[in-house]
């Protein structure tokens, strides 16, 4: 009585993530974890020549401060805003800190862990264009 | 007499005996606008094409049976409503995830497969004799487990999860939230049995939160952020597991 | 179920709560959110996971039992998967295949409720017991007939007429909208009667009024309710009350079985809604049925098998006569059928209707006889009747064919032993009858199939501990 049957299988999908608005806005999650590397790689270039000197340091700040350069700047800090965004949405679900007993609500968390983070690299910001 | 307005069903069969590549049947259902999907195919197959196979069995969304694709999406088509389509004419396929036996019906031991390895029972590191009562649990600890254990195994989840249709071992959705209910239930003591089968190969790691499941989960059980919580006290679990134990 | 893991709810100190339900004098309904039944099911099957002696036959469909006048050999089934047809060998065999409410056009039953087991058993030559007590649940949806369930009442819920008044008062003031569901669905056909039910798309129906109740009450302890009646009749019972009528709900009667579940037939057990422990008379309370699964269930698992370690094996030859007497049947004479011209859903629909109309809460001789002759009807249109589908793979239309044969014989059963009733008594009520006749009636009703006929017999009651008293509430 266990006679097979010939049972039909798809094929997994190769364009699942145009199917709809969630998808592609994964896979713009998802590529701007490229970003934030490629800002870090740029970062770290900018470590990397100020060991090599003045000279090294200024072409590399040429490059950053062209408008190509700036364009680029501009669009992998969309991209790090985008990706940074979704990691609190993401951490306020997981691990919601609790006040008196109760989880605080998410879009506290959210809205707070922002605050925090705007806060930070304004003071950030003016230690560098102060002293820098 | 006002003439019965009408709505086209496609749908997309599949007769083994018959052909060995499904196909699509078009019928006329009589609309009305309580209608739901399944009321539609079972008209079909009452009264125009008694071939015609798929799951039912309760009709208010609470055992799972009957799912399948509307318009592309994952839905029970007893909570799917006519009324709810745009246009005319309304396409119900069979879960493509899944093997189909049978027009809309799909194998699904892989799903229970996946149930039974998680253990979805108590382990209790000592169990207390019936007749000395029940374990005992706060309303606030049961609220813990009350979106968790809400999941009705309708595997919509797992039609939704790109992941699980390229690796069909993937733990997927239902069945880590449901091993998260077990976690998170404070009579279980299994959490240390649960986290190492979770954080094994094909668990836990395998989601990169689409997030997908959790939309089209017909009882918001959010097995997405299930995972996401999994993940992380799994990775706190690794973390505690290297450091130096205390003496 | 608690130690298995079964969600109940609880109250502050940890314990597991208990509420009122109807009919009871004592609050004594545990309870796991408004969806226990679910609860329960999940909490039973993922620790049935655990035994890995369990054999899971799934969805294979039973056709008939394997007997030879004293004993029980095993069951005949399709598996349905491959549509191939065989025998399982049993010493023992517990039917738990519940109710049969798709006999009846609106019901709260799910589309497998068919009373497969019922039939199964009696045509096996076992008796079926007090069949004529079919329990109408007041609070149904119109239309599609699903449940709201008692805990709305049990929790404070009202009903209230067209004219906004709790029309209860005026049958049981007592108890109000926690009374017995019959006497509940009685008074709701008879408001309907004097024109004080609001009219709709499905008939008349009353308000179940959850409003005073609360948003906070009504999430916490019947979100379930919430969330059907907004979605399948578009209202929020936080603001609106929810249209109900009664429907069936389900069957007091069933298979007779003494209090071990143990049938007639040796090595045969029926347990929960498919059979008649007689635990719950004719009237069953709320949540009974649940807990009756649970404690019944435990001694049908224990008996079987303290019989099964007593039993001969089964019989290979009483087994294969079966099975090439079954696979004729149901294969030659129904499958393969090319004269056929009966419609199964044309059938099943005259079936469920007239049942609806004649043998519903309120009976009389006139409509339960021109019932009875349907039903014989029934029977000779479905010896012609057509299965459209003849692949062997997934055959669902053969299965319905079967399942329609099952449930001729429930409503046979259940319209034979209505007429034989003459007075009234709990679920049954008769208009010509309205009295309960202790003298004359205070048995149970039994109906056997002999020769393709059913005969109706009767069993003294067992009175132990308390005496037949008036229903007072």
């Amino acid at each position: 009585m266990d006679k097979e049957v010939r049972t039909y299988e798809y094929k997994p999908s190769k364009t699942w993530w145009l199917g709809n608005r969630r998808y592609a806005l994964y896979m713009v999650r998802e590529l701007s974890g490229f970003a934030v590397a490629l800002y870090g790689f740029i970062f770290l270039a900018q470590l990397f020549t100020l060991t090599q000197g003045p000279i090294a340091y200024e072409s590399l700040l040429r490059v950053l401060l062209s408008p190509a350069g700036i364009l680029l700047s501009a669009i992998l800090l969309v991209f790090a805003v985008f990706h940074s965004l979704t990691w609190f949405d993401l951490t306020a679900k997981v691990q919601p800190p609790s006040m008196r007993g109760k989880p605080v609500p998410r879009k506290l968390v959210v809205t707070g862990t922002i605050m925090i983070w705007l806060f930070i690299s304004y003071f950030v910001a003016v230690f560098i264009f102060r002293v820098g | 007499m006002a003439s019965q307005k009408t709505i086209k069903i496609r749908v997309k069969r599949y007769i083994p005996e018959k052909a060995e590549e499904p196909f699509y049947s078009e019928y006329d259902v009589p609309y009305s606008e309580d209608m739901v999907v399944l009321d539609a195919l079972n008209y079909i197959k009452d009264n125009l094409d008694g071939s015609l196979s798929f799951r039912w069995s309760c009709r208010m969304g609470v055992c799972g049976s009957c799912s399948a694709n509307v318009d592309g999406k994952p839905k029970l088509t007893c909570s799917s409503f006519l009324k709810e389509s745009k246009g005319d004419s309304i396409l119900v396929e069979p879960l493509s995830h899944f093997r189909t036996i049978k027009d809309l019906v799909v194998e699904i031991d892989v799903f229970v497969k996946k149930l039974k390895s998680i253990k979805p029972w108590i382990i209790r590191n000592e169990e207390k004799p019936i007749a000395d009562g029940e374990y005992l649990q706060t309303p606030e600890q049961r609220d813990l487990i009350k979106q968790t254990s809400m999941c009705i195994n309708c595997m919509l989840c797992y039609e939704a999860c790109p992941v699980f249709d390229m690796d069909n071992d993937f733990i997927g959705p239902a069945a880590a939230a449901i091993s998260y209910r077990s976690v998170m239930d404070s009579r279980d003591d299994g959490a240390k049995e649960r986290l190492d089968i979770l954080t094994s190969k094909h668990g836990v790691w395998d989601c990169t939160y689409i997030g997908e499941c959790s939309v089209v989960c017909p009882k918001a059980v959010d097995p997405a952020l299930a995972i996401q919580k999994l993940k992380a006290m799994g990775g706190i679990s690794i973390i505690k597991s290297l450091l130096p134990k205390k003496k | 179920m608690e130690h298995w893991g079964c969600p109940w709810s609880r109250d502050e100190d940890g314990h597991v709560s208990v509420r009122a339900f109807g009919g009871m004098s004592v609050k004594r309904t545990v309870y796991a959110a408004d969806k226990t039944g679910f609860f329960m099911l999940h909490t039973l099957y993922q620790n049935s996971l655990k035994y890995d002696n369990l054999t899971f036959y799934d969805e294979w469909f039973a056709t008939s039992l394997i007997v030879d006048g004293k004993r029980t050999h095993g069951i005949t089934a399709i598996n349905i998967k491959n549509g191939s047809f065989g025998a399982l060998h049993s010493r023992v065999v517990i039917i738990a295949t519940g109710g049969a409410g798709q006999v009846y056009q609106f019901t709260t039953n799910a589309q497998i409720k068919t009373g497969d087991g019922m039939a199964m058993a009696l045509r096996g030559g076992v008796a079926l017991k007090d069949m004529e007590f079919v329990q109408f649940h007041p609070t149904a949806l119109p239309g599609t007939g699903i449940l709201m369930t008692e805990a709305s009442r049990g929790e404070g819920g009202y009903l209230v007429n067209k004219d906004g008044e709790r029309f209860l008062k005026r049958y049981l003031p007592g108890k109000m909208e926690l009374g017995p569901r019959d006497i509940l669905s009685r008074s709701i056909m008879t408001e309907f009667r004097e024109g004080r039910g609001f009219e709709g798309k499905y008939g008349n129906y009353v308000h179940l009024d959850l409003r005073h109740l609360g948003k906070e009450t009504i999430d916490t302890k019947l979100p379930f309710v919430r969330e059907l009646a907004k979605e399948y009749v578009g209202i929020d019972p936080v603001y609106e009350p929810i249209p109900v009528r009664p429907a069936v709900h389900y069957m007091m009667g069933g298979v007779n079985t003494d209090i071990n579940t143990q049938t007639s037939l040796e090595g045969l057990y029926a347990v929960g809604e498919v059979a008649c422990v007689s635990l719950n008379g004719a009237n069953r309370l709320g949540s009974n049925s649940l807990s009756e699964c649970l404690v019944f269930g435990a001694v049908a698992g224990r008996e079987a098998a303290k019989k099964a370690k007593k039993l001969a094996k089964p019989s290979t030859e009483v087994i294969a006569k079966s099975v090439a007497r079954e696979e004729k049947r149901v294969y030659d004479g129904i499958l393969k059928n090319e004269t056929g011209s009966e419609s199964i859903a044309d059938i099943r629909n005259d079936l469920r209707r007239t049942m609806e109309e004649n043998v519903g809460i309120f009976r009389e001789e006139k409509k339960l006889k021109t019932a009875a002759d349907e039903v014989k009807q029934f029977r000779k249109r479905w010896g012609n009747v057509r299965v459209e589908d003849k692949n062997s793979v997934f055959n669902t239309n053969l299965t319905a064919a079967l399942e329609l044969d099952f449930l001729i014989d429930i409503a046979n059963s259940v319209v034979r032993s209505a007429l034989e009733r003459t007075e009234s008594r709990g679920s049954h009520y008769r208009n010509d009858y309205p009295k309960r006749d202790d003298t004359n009636f205070l048995k149970h009703s039994l109906v056997f199939y002999e020769k393709d006929k059913l005969r109706v017999d009767y069993l003294p009651v067992t009175i132990t501990k308390w005496q037949p008293a008036e229903r007072v509430y």
